[in-house]
């Protein structure tokens, strides 16, 4: 998957480099960033959709699942800003 | 308050609620079509940040990568110590889990091997955290983009790279991309180890 992953990255960066060298055109980059908000809006829906799925058929105890989808993050945005307020 | 700042938020719950009422098979049709959905959105970031080249190399290199995937790691085993306390999981799963950073196609199938209930809590709840990054970094990101990238864990080289790039800019998707790849690449090391 890291190589797809790469690879996808790598094949839009040559793609956008080939366009801006070509066509010169300054509304690409306006089309790009509409397309990216498109995509993205249609990946949180799958995302959203897929979540609900598994939410609704699965039977974890409550207190687990939210402990584990929440804290993790929070305690990682926690830590970052208690090293930044130490460090000044 | 603007409805279209919290778009991101509105579209996530209306899938949550339509993935409630749909028939499994549809659901499963639909996480196979994710990957390639995937790739595409990585293609489309690709092409975004071909504008701002230079901006995204120097995020790449940033000092700060370090910071955060310390931050990151640290956060996630603190939560795992304290999650083996207050939760039916023990100690080393609780690690597993947390430490798992939103990778939960890796956290899930691991895990779920040795405890298939375990298996489904990481699975589930790295889901949730891609989900909560996708749906609030954009509102997250205004007060402080860096933040959202601890959030986001190991799925900032990924999924959520694009509402990275698109929100809080290319130097910041550099910094990004270089923190999900070192996770990734931390996690996929740690986690064997931590829960052998």
């Amino acid at each position: 998957m890291a190589t797809e992953i790469i690879a996808a990255l790598g094949l839009g960066v040559i793609t956008g480099v080939l366009v801006r060298f070509f066509l010169r055109s300054e509304k690409l980059e306006e089309y790009s960033s509409v397309l990216l908000e498109a995509v993205i809006l249609v990946l949180i829906l799958v995302a959203g959709i897929e979540l609900g799925s598994r939410l609704a058929t699965s039977h974890i105890g409550t207190c687990d699942l939210f402990y584990y989808s929440f804290l993790p993050g929070l305690s990682s945005m926690a830590v970052l800003l208690l090293v930044r307020r130490v460090s000044k | 308050m603007k409805l279209a700042n919290y778009i991101t938020v509105i579209v996530f719950f209306a899938g949550l609620l339509m993935g409630m009422g749909t028939p499994t098979p549809i659901t499963n049709t639909l996480a196979s079509l994710t990957n390639s959905l995937l790739l595409f959105l990585l293609f489309v970031a690709g092409y975004y940040l071909a504008f701002h080249l230079e901006e995204f190399y120097y995020g790449l290199r940033d000092p700060q990568v370090a910071l955060l995937v310390s931050s990151t790691l640290i956060g996630g085993g603190l939560a795992g110590l304290l999650g083996s306390l207050v939760t039916s999981l023990p100690l080393r799963e609780s690690l597993a889990v947390s430490i798992a950073s939103g990778w939960y196609s890796f956290a899930g199938a691991y895990i779920g091997a040795y405890d298939p209930l375990g298996g489904l809590v990481a699975f589930v709840g790295n889901l949730v955290r891609e989900a909560l990054t996708l749906a609030i970094y954009p509102v997250l990101s205004r007060k402080d983009p860096l933040l959202g990238v601890t959030l986001g864990g190991a799925t900032t080289m990924d999924t959520s790279l694009g509402i990275i790039a698109r929100h809080a800019g290319p130097r910041i998707a550099g910094v990004a991309f270089a923190h999900g790849l070192i996770i990734t690449l931390l996690i996929s090391l740690l986690i064997p180890i931590i829960y052998p």
